[in-house]
């Protein structure tokens, strides 16, 4: 009853705090051609170069991050478009269902899914899920630290291909930054869809 | 010697400035562009012409800038990389992570960053981050411990302790002696503090000073310091006046969160996930951990760990390799899934086998030192894989069987195979990628730091990464829920990342496990670094054999000869490692397609 109430906590500002939190400063990220979008102030990108370019899997978009706490773990907000023949989820379906789910069939360690329900991103309509989740830490070590992740998603289809914007933060720290994603949910805006 | 090739080095580069830019074009522009970016005079140094410069300087406008003038080509390959390396540090990392990140780059021997001005102390590069961190300078400040950024509770008494210390004399110190002062001091005040507990709980401002002390105890063995201001704070809280109640709150929270990880300490795995199901779901322990009757529920059983004599029978029994056919209970685990279908052909390949580089020497031993939690790990110098015997221990406590009973049961070899495969698929994928690094003759370094091989960086770590956790996801795929209540949290976490993100997921999340490992970007920094000296004697040499052939000595001829393979190597290592992290990427993504999820089961069935 209490993990039904803490999530419910965790779900309901965003929809109160998306009226007042595009006065707030930001930084304009416009993808070429995509979307723009506007990130939170002091916010740093996180993108790696190696591997393959947005180009080659046809993934476009952004990832900003706060910071680090003292487990190593920082708010994270995404905002991607995933053209059609992309590499990493063919349809906005499969992405939802690979995220609103256990993506390997089974939750063992306590995750939580919310119903996948209607929402907007921007003024476009958009599917809204969200679930806590779980990091270990150290990774890789013989006894982690198991440490609640919380996670939003406004997936976005459009007639060519979809968009994704994403929220994720450590349990603990998620409801802080709400207000900031709930801004750049309201910022969102896809060019020539 | 080093200062006369310098000389000449730039006697030949001011005759000769133009000719590489002949070549009109893109590519001419580009190079010029991204030499521009790094010329301190010019005073650039921008991290976003940098990017560009690291993603497109490739291919034949690289091979053309090296073969035409491989000293610029290293400088701006070292430069361009350095500045990537640098902001994706500063933006992703803060606090002991990010101090120890930017110690293990700036205070290389072989310091891209320093050239540019930015190094060896951070101090030198603050006002390069308040232009171009977009807002970090300050996180950085606090990181690397600038005696600006200290407060003046530390600045005060530092001052009075017998080294004098005062911002210059503080910031002379490399980062982590830094880290390793404050420690020092937290320890020394924590003492005092302990000394006399009322005192303490009465200062006005005990719970700011044990939040002070408490991030300087962030070294090896501050533990116990920490665990002494807890009690202190617990302390300061009951004897506190209700106006200072509120305050010492914060301090006991702090301390119950520091109970709740001490109390993980010395726990089996098992044991451990049991207390996090009761700390932090209320579920059931050892829910999702299959049970084996050992004789009643209410059996007590001892958790008997396993002799190194025993480790070597399990070593036997989990993999050997003979006419490059891979058998053993491992070999049974692994085959049929893509991953592993591609360790049992890496021993069969009669072409590695020649060199040895795909014998299989296998070994279950207990990691000690720094490798005491490690899982598992591979060493280049002895070509040993080996698996931490801690993981049997753990397989054998959570079954309450002993080491002797796995050993004789047929079920508990496939389920100690089960456990550690992913780490046995990560770390053969290791000595892939060193086989492979000989055959293409990119292992040049020889004897560096007692190591030979190609350098490591952590691209390496990423498709290790994604290889086990793409091994652990069609495993779950083939054989349902069931498998992923059979192996560690930790690997059905990267598995389920993996199928969510793909191999990006790897690529970020993993960076801050290896802090003394550089990124792609600041190994090509410092690998170019290091080549400067050789680069600008064959840019000297082969402008000689240009310009005057019959002046060129047979000995100098026999070092262009050897120098100009150096550094052909390392700029095939460049390009070859770029092509290889796009290359297994995409056929890691292809076989994620594949994986999709099986039906979902929520709450694991009894006894899975």
């Amino acid at each position: 009853m209490r993990k039904i109430l803490a999530l419910a906590v965790l779900l309901a500002p965003a929809a109160a705090l998306a009226a007042d939190a595009g006065k707030e400063a930001g930084m304009t990220h416009t993808e070429t051609g995509y979307f723009e979008v506007r990130f939170p102030a002091g916010w740093q990108k996180t993108e790696a170069p190696f591997g393959l370019s947005d180009a080659e899997k046809k993934v476009y978009g952004a990832e900003v991050s706060g910071e680090r706490d003292a487990d190593g773990l920082a708010p994270k907000i995404s905002v991607r478009y995933y053209a059609p023949g992309n590499l990493l989820h063919k349809t906005a379906e499969k992405f939802i269902r690979t995220h609103s789910r256990p993506a390997l069939g089974a939750a063992l360690d306590g995750q939580k899914y919310s119903s996948v329900k209607r929402g907007l991103a921007g003024r476009q309509y958009a599917r809204v899920f969200d679930r806590k989740i779980f990091d270990f830490t150290p990774q890789e070590s013989l006894h982690p630290k198991k440490i609640a992740v919380y996670e939003k998603f406004h997936v976005v289809p459009v007639k060519d291909g979809f968009f994704v914007l994403r929220y994720s933060a450590p349990a603990a720290r998620a409801k802080a930054h709400l207000r900031d994603y709930a801004a750049v949910v309201a910022s969102f805006k896809p060019l020539n869809r | 010697m080093k200062n006369k090739l310098k000389i000449l080095s730039l006697a030949a580069a001011l005759l000769l400035p133009q000719y590489l830019l002949a070549a009109a074009g893109p590519g001419a522009d580009l190079v010029q562009k991204c030499q521009d970016n790094v010329d301190k005079a010019k005073k650039q140094l921008s991290p976003v012409v940098a990017q560009e410069c690291v993603q497109k300087l490739n291919g034949p406008a690289l091979t053309e800038l090296k073969n035409a003038d491989p000293e610029k080509a290293a400088a701006i390959i070292s430069y361009n990389n350095a500045l990537v390396d640098f902001k994706k540090l500063t933006s992703n990392y803060s606090g002991k992570s990010l101090a120890e990140a930017l110690a293990r780059e700036m205070e290389s021997d072989y310091c891209a960053l320093c050239d540019l001005g930015l190094g060896p102390r951070p101090e030198a590069a603050f006002s390069w981050l308040e232009t171009n961190s977009g807002g970090r300078l300050e996180t950085v400040k606090r990181a690397v411990r600038t005696w600006d950024a200290l407060g003046a509770t530390r600045t005060r008494s530092l001052a009075a302790e017998a080294e004098n210390y005062a911002r210059d004399s503080w910031n002379g110190q490399q980062i982590m002696a830094r880290y390793e002062r404050l420690s020092t001091w937290a320890r020394k005040n924590t003492d005092i503090l302990t000394r006399a507990p009322a005192a303490a709980a009465a200062k006005p401002d005990f719970a700011a000073l044990a939040d002070t002390l408490r991030a300087d105890l962030v070294m090896d063995g501050d533990d116990y310091y920490v665990d002494q201001l807890d009690s202190l704070a617990i302390n300061a809280a009951k004897a506190a006046p209700a106006g200072a109640a509120a305050a010492a709150k914060k301090d006991k929270a702090a301390a119950d969160a520091a109970g709740k990880a001490a109390a993980l300490k010395g726990r089996s795995a098992s044991e451990q996930k049991d207390y996090l199901d009761g700390a932090f779901d209320n579920a059931l322990p050892g829910s999702g951990v299959p049970a084996v009757e050992t004789g009643g529920k209410s059996a007590k059983f001892t958790p008997v760990p396993i002799t190194p004599a025993q480790a070597v029978q399990l070593s036997a029994k989990m993999g050997t390799v003979k006419d490059g056919k891979f058998t053993g209970y491992l070999a049974d685990e692994v085959r049929g899934t893509k991953a592993g279908d591609e360790v049992v052909a890496f021993f069969g390949d009669k072409t590695y086998a020649a060199s040895g580089g795909n014998a299989l020497n296998l070994k279950f031993e207990r990691g000690t030192g720094n490798l005491s939690n490690a899982l598992g790990w591979w060493s280049g110098d002895k070509k040993t894989t080996t698996v931490n015997t801690n993981l049997v221990d753990d397989y054998c406590a959570g079954k309450k069987i002993t080491p002797e009973q796995m050993l004789k049961s047929d079920e508990h070899l496939k389920g100690v195979a089960r456990y550690v495969a992913p780490n046995f698929v990560h770390e053969t994928m290791h000595q892939r990628q060193d086989a492979w690094a000989s055959r293409n003759g990119l292992d040049y370094i020889k004897y560096r730091g007692g190591s030979t091989g190609q350098p490591y960086q952590m691209e390496m770590e990423t498709e290790a990464f994604s290889m086990q956790a793409a091994f652990s996801a069609e495993k779950a795929k083939k054989t349902g829920p069931a498998y992923l209540a059979q192996i560690s949290p930790s690997h059905r976490a990267n598995a389920e990342r993996f199928m969510e993100d793909g191999v990006d997921a790897m690529r970020t999340e993993k960076h801050k496990l290896y802090t003394g490992i550089s990124s792609m970007e600041g190994a090509s920094a410092q690998e170019f670094r290091k080549a400067q000296g050789a680069a600008a004697y064959v840019k000297l040499l082969e402008d000689k054999r240009r310009d005057a052939p019959a002046s060129l000595t047979e000995a100098e001829q026999a070092d262009l000869k050897l120098y100009r393979e150096a550094m052909d190597k390392r700029f095939k290592w460049y390009t070859m490692i770029q092509q290889k992290s796009a290359a297994d990427e995409r056929k890691m993504l292809e076989w994620r397609e594949g994986f999709d999820a099986p039906t979902v089961s929520v709450v694991p069935l009894p006894g899975a």
